[in-house]
């Protein structure tokens, strides 16, 4: 082999290796900026809101009624919802079990934003307005979901809180 | 971005398409890796990313097997597959290895959910098919970096398909003629998809959405749910196909057909040529053939016929009930091929259609469903579990009994000869339904929200 031919493949081999590093990097960082670190749901919510004003705290009742799916289908979860029917703020905090429960969530919540679309059509301009901007967020298995004036401000606390 | 989104059918095509035409010839290229680009990071602003590092990656050891011999060349080949093999693994399939490991093992591995890459499994299989056949000898390395660069990406079928290979557009990737009369073929195919997706797919998807909704479904309403899936999921994978086609022709690239009224078929082997054939053809080519294939004992060939399909479910989705898909069309086919195929053949047509539409139909469920659980309770309910009819059913048959005949017509062959044969002569009419599908898909866009893509997971 001549030794121009063995400069020719090492520098193809450093580059090919450098070229795969900066793959292998790259994809580092997106999991780094994509995943979650480990907290109660609980504490979450804490940073999230510091009092949920108008709005009372779910048990396992309100969950399937709202969604319906149990705690032990998804995970650890966190409710708050709204005491008057004619109410539609609501807020969802779940640490997923796994993916299976967070694709069942990311069905439910699909489904109960639609039957609120539809229940609050042609009347409620308010609530469609806020059930318009619901906001939906997964990051790692954590999942969230907000209907409030304030939700976009509640994700970035949501996503904060995870980081 | 879709094809079926008014940012894509109003600004983006537009654009892209004044750019590709007006610029010199010699710039079509660059124009068309420009909007393939911005098409691809409109909707994934992050991993545009990961695909460039990809094609650079590829590109480089492209090149090298090109210029290499001997060992070092099968080295290089070795390291392309596992990069791209680990790269698509590691974004679709982390998730679902942790599950399995997690409840293989009691155990409660973190599970890290990233988003899937639009489009990772179809444009690694175009990666992979162009770094073997370098290596084979089969397609001269492209040097080009820009012309590679533009295989990758090219929005037209970047997302959903059709996979198409290297060799298939070798040479139109440096020299390609565009005529008016393929731009006209072009749009027509571009149009016909369109309506496909947006007006059946989408109306018959809402269909099957309520049904799968619905608790306690009759066997009537189960099965109507089903003919509705079955006929959603070919419009809007074949209507995909078909956008993309139509849009090959228009920028001079002559792409693949991906369907041949599957739904016709007449055996499960015949339904498989005539699906998703870009795939089928991909995992024969570079999976079943370099295996054996059928030139090898029974029981070799059978394992053969399993891996393969146990893949080809897997490639779909990271879900057992992918796999489960894919191993029951193995099975299948193994009994059509070992068992079934003397008594098939002399089966009257009908009794084929039928068996065959059965079992993709029952395929479908497994398809459809969110897990096994799911699959399981659609099954139970396609077979009475909840009792044979009901005013649902009717009433799903009231509102969407014209769209569900509307969709099997448009699944045979012979309506679209009936439609050129009319048209054949009359231009005029030609252009005129062009324009009433135009008018009713914008219109349904603009007043509709329901426009998934269900290609677009994989």
């Amino acid at each position: 082999m001549s030794k121009k031919k063995q400069w020719i493949d090492i520098a193809f081999t450093a580059l090919t290796v450098l070229l795969i590093a900066a793959l292998a990097g790259y994809i580092y960082w997106v999991v780094l900026t994509d995943s979650a670190s480990d907290r109660p749901v609980a504490d979450i919510a804490a940073e999230i809101d510091s009092s949920f004003d108008g709005m009372v705290k779910g048990d396992e009742n309100t969950l399937k009624r709202l969604y319906g799916v149990t705690g032990q289908e998804c995970g650890e979860y966190i409710l708050y919802s709204a005491e008057s029917m004619m109410d539609v703020r609501e807020l969802l905090v779940v640490k997923a079990k796994d993916n299976a429960a967070l694709d069942t969530l990311e069905k439910a919540v699909a489904k109960r934003l639609e039957t609120q679309k539809k229940n609050f059509n042609g009347y409620g301009v308010e609530q469609t307005a806020l059930l318009d901007a619901a906001v939906t967020s997964e990051r790692g298995n954590y999942f969230f979901f907000a209907v409030h004036k304030n939700a976009d401000l509640w994700q970035d606390r949501f996503l904060t809180a995870i980081r | 971005m879709v094809f079926s989104s008014l940012i894509f059918l109003i600004i983006f095509l537009p654009v892209t398409l004044i750019g590709y035409f007006v610029l010199p010839k010699r710039c079509r290229n660059t124009v068309l890796l420009i909007a393939s680009l911005v098409f691809y990071a409109w909707g994934e602003p992050i991993y545009v990313f990961l695909m460039i590092l990809s094609i650079l990656v590829n590109y480089v050891l492209g090149v090298d097997i090109g210029r290499s011999a001997g060992a070092r060349r099968t080295v290089l080949l070795i390291a392309a597959i596992i990069v791209d093999l680990l790269t698509l693994g590691f974004f679709k399939y982390y998730g679902f290895v942790v599950d399995t490991i997690n409840g293989i093992f009691s155990l409660s591995l973190p599970v890290r959910e990233l988003a899937l890459p639009i489009g990772i499994s179809f444009y690694t299989f175009q990666i992979l098919s162009y770094i073997i056949d370098v290596y084979r000898g089969r397609v001269e390395v492209q040097k080009n970096p820009l012309r590679f660069a533009l295989y990758v990406t090219m929005f037209p079928q970047l997302i959903a398909g059709p996979i198409v290979r290297y060799a298939q557009i070798e040479k139109e990737l440096t020299d390609r003629i565009v005529t008016p009369e393929r731009v006209t073929r072009g749009a027509e195919i571009f149009l016909f998809g369109l309506a496909k997706k947006v007006l059946l797919a989408n109306t018959l998807g809402a269909l099957f959405t309520s049904v799968q909704g619905a608790d306690g479904r009759t066997a009537l309403t189960a099965w109507i749910g089903m003919t509705a899936y079955a006929l959603q999921i070919y419009f809007d994978f074949s209507g995909y196909s078909d956008m993309a086609i139509g849009l090959g022709h228009i920028f001079g690239f002559t792409f693949p057909q991906n369907f041949d009224h599957p739904y016709i078929a007449a055996s499960i082997t015949d339904f498989w040529r005539r699906w998703h054939m870009t795939l089928g053809g991909w995992f024969r080519e570079y999976v079943y053939i370099p295996m054996g294939g059928n030139r090898v004992r029974p029981w070799r060939h059978v394992c053969n016929i399993l891996v393969v399909w146990a893949l080809t479910g897997l490639w779909h989705g990271a879900a057992w009930n992918f796999v489960l898909w894919g191993l029951y069309y193995g099975v299948l086919l193994l009994l059509e091929k070992y068992l079934f195929r003397k008594v098939l053949d002399k089966c009257p047509a009908a009794i084929r259609h039928i068996y065959t539409l059965f079992f993709v139909m029952i395929g479908w469920v497994l398809f459809a469903a969110g897990g096994l659980s799911e699959a399981a309770g659609m099954l139970a309910d396609l077979f009475g579990r909840h009792g044979l009819a009901d005013l649902t059913a009717a009433y799903a048959l009231r509102s969407y009994g014209l769209w569900i005949a509307a969709g099997i017509l448009c699944a045979l062959p012979q309506t679209f000869s009936w439609y050129r044969r009319r048209t054949h002569d009359l231009p005029a009419l030609t252009v005129l339904i062009g324009a009433a599908l135009i008018f009713l898909c914008i219109a349904s866009l603009v007043a509709g929200s329901y426009n998934p893509f269900l290609y677009f997971r994989f």
